[in-house]
């Protein structure tokens, strides 16, 4: 942590593999007595997907534009692939690719114009790594109508596009799928688990908890501008699986079950008894409940739930009142 | 290249693509011509414009003179400043409004640019630009003249004005014509950064532009104090070396030639700090959102 803003060398120059991608130490970000960001600390392996969450205010846009650059912190630091963005930024944005916010381009040029605009000034005069990536993200019937006229799904895609086209090493991306009908979004889904796959890091932050949980394997929550939880997907969401038991007497049965020493909890959710309690107990629990001379009709279970956890997490109140049936 | 050649190609690129610039650009020529035949006009039926068109000394001739080359090139740049400077005050809000407006500035920065080469790149955009619109317009104000020439009777003489000479103060004037547009440029681009406002960039430089030598000479009535002030207005010095530019010309002394220059540099310097020290302190992530 630091109290002020760092100013580090890195240490193994970039490409060290040991080298988190992204490296925030002790960020923070006031404006005026508003606290955005605080201390926050955590980093983001090389090679991963790491899904960045939090409600809507919490700071995630304001990391990301530090991470950037674009927004000077009011003290820690950000570091990527091991560069401190404040005093080596130039060599952070030739790794870096990004979309932030809503994608912002000339409404007078086509897709392709800008793309092709954007790529020259980063040094990229190839008209066919330009047609790649148009068709890459899905643009290549639509790129040469003007991006004004585009929907905000077709911007949300040049965005992507601007942010993959120098084959940056690490691809950060705000919302990614926001605008995008069902399948752009598997679409874009696709795509990063293949830059992934390629070696890229993908930094994502999203509101759809589901997409993040399918395509991530790392993740960090924050809420109210701190940090609230960060590791692997598997790490988070561990302890957090349920069995749902349809039983004659659910009361009773609540009442059994909590005898055991096994389980933490169980609950009454809409007539089902709800015990946390990993798939591999669950007949050890049925056989439990029938020696107790209940009777199960059903007995199922539910995965941890990413949305779940983030609620927990975030200290907001859950919308639903446990299982349909 | 470097990345300052590539971020001002783009820019140049950017405005040739913009309709903006093509609508300035059909306006200057619309202008010029609209004026050279009202002129004309003048010229052919004065009573019925009731213009006079005897000797004016403020234009050193008559204004059959003053339109008809060689000495109509003084008449041409005069004009042809005025308009440019208007449109490079546009262009240059223009630009900088509309990448802060867009977000596309963000973009800009997210694919490596600097924020010194940006605008760096954007100055020197606007100023090509302005080089241009000044040569279109010079090149269609001669033109005015010819015209005027064969519609009074005069003839084009080629050699009676296509001289050495003629280009050589064509270059000068030009040049002198340039430092003023660069001048309103940095304003219009300053005030625009500043104020993250297209409308206050436009607007205040335009005032500033037309209505700056009125402030000047308002505060020249208050003795020599506010002669002194009126010089430290920004138009003062670009409006004093643009007089050079009249068929007659004022004769500065060395002292004239001290605040005139001091008040130039003085200006683009103050512009260009103000310029660098908002955009490098400025929350990109903010713009267009």
């Amino acid at each position: 942590m630091s109290s002020g803003v760092a100013v580090t060398e890195p240490a193994t120059g970039t490409r060290d593999t040991d080298v988190p991608a992204l490296e925030f130490d002790g960020l923070t970000k006031s404006f005026g007595e508003h606290i955005a960001v605080d201390d926050l600390t955590f980093s983001v392996p090389r090679g991963s997907i790491c899904g960045f969450l939090g409600p809507n205010g919490a700071g995630k846009t304001t990391t990301i534009g530090m991470a950037l650059g674009l927004v000077p912190p009011t003290s820690g630091t950000a570091r990527v692939l091991g560069w401190d963005v404040r005093t080596h930024w130039g060599h952070v944005l030739q790794n870096v690719g990004a979309m932030v916010e809503r994608p912002a381009f000339y409404p007078y040029l086509s897709g392709r114009m800008n793309l092709e605009i954007f790529a020259r000034q980063a040094g990229i005069d190839d008209s066919g790594r330009i047609n790649e990536i148009v068709e890459l993200v899905g643009m290549g019937e639509r790129a040469d109508a003007k991006f004004g006229g585009y929907s905000t799904g077709m911007k949300q895609r040049i965005g992507i596009a601007a942010a993959i086209i120098c084959d940056p090493e690490v691809i950060i991306l705000d919302e990614p799928t926001s605008g995008l009908d069902p399948a752009g979004q598997r679409e874009i889904r696709h795509l990063i688990r293949r830059l992934s796959s390629t070696g890229h890091t993908v930094f994502v932050s999203s509101h759809i908890l589901s997409e993040i949980q399918e395509v991530c394997t790392d993740v960090a929550i924050i809420a109210r501008g701190k940090l609230v939880a960060h590791g692997r997907m598997d790490e988070i969401l561990a302890g957090t699986d349920q069995l749902l038991i349809e039983v004659d007497r659910p009361d009773e049965a609540r009442q059994a079950l909590t005898q055991r020493s096994d389980l933490e909890s169980a609950e009454i959710e809409n007539g089902w008894v709800v015990v946390e309690a990993p798939r591999e107990n669950s007949a050890d629990i049925n056989r439990y409940l029938v020696q107790s001379g209940f009777a199960v009709s059903q007995l199922r279970h539910r995965e941890a739930q990413l949305e779940e956890r983030f609620l927990e997490l975030t200290g907001q109140p859950s919308g639903s009142e446990g299982e349909d049936g | 290249m470097t990345p300052l050649d590539r971020l001002y190609i783009g820019e140049l690129w950017k405005m040739f693509k913009r309709p903006m610039t093509w609508t300035l650009g059909i306006i200057l020529a619309a202008a010029i011509v609209l004026i050279y035949a009202t002129l004309i006009a003048t010229l052919l039926a004065p009573d019925s414009v009731g213009v006079e068109v005897e000797a004016d000394p403020a234009m050193g001739g008559t204004l059959q003179e003053s339109l008809i080359l060689p000495d109509g090139l003084y008449m041409g740049i005069g004009l042809v400043q005025l308009i440019v400077t208007a449109m490079v005050i546009i262009l240059a809000a223009g630009m900088v409004g509309s990448d802060l407006s867009w977000g596309t500035i963000r973009t800009m920065l997210m694919m490596g640019a600097g924020r010194t080469p940006i605008l760096i790149a954007k100055m020197l955009a606007l100023v090509t630009m302005g080089l241009l619109g000044m040569i279109a317009g010079l090149l269609l104000s001669i033109l005015g003249s010819l015209v005027t020439a064969l519609a009074v009777g005069e003839g084009i003489a080629l050699s009676s004005w296509l001289t050495i000479g003629f280009i050589g103060d064509a270059v000068i004037l030009t040049a002198r014509a340039m430092i003023g547009v660069l001048l309103w440029a940095a304003v219009a681009a300053t005030i625009t950064l500043v104020s993250r406002s297209l409308a206050a960039g436009i607007g205040a430089s335009l005032a500033l532009l037309f209505l700056g030598g009125q402030l000047g000479g308002m505060l020249g009535g208050l003795g020599e104090v506010g002669t002194w002030l009126s010089r430290t207005l920004p138009n003062a010095g670009v409006d004093a070396l643009t007089q050079l530019n009249a068929l007659t010309p004022p004769q500065y002394a060395t002292s004239d030639w001290v605040w005139i220059i001091t008040n130039i540099i003085g200006w683009l310097i103050l512009l260009a700090i103000a310029s660098f020290v908002t955009f490098r302190r400025m929350d990109t992530l903010a713009a267009g959102s």
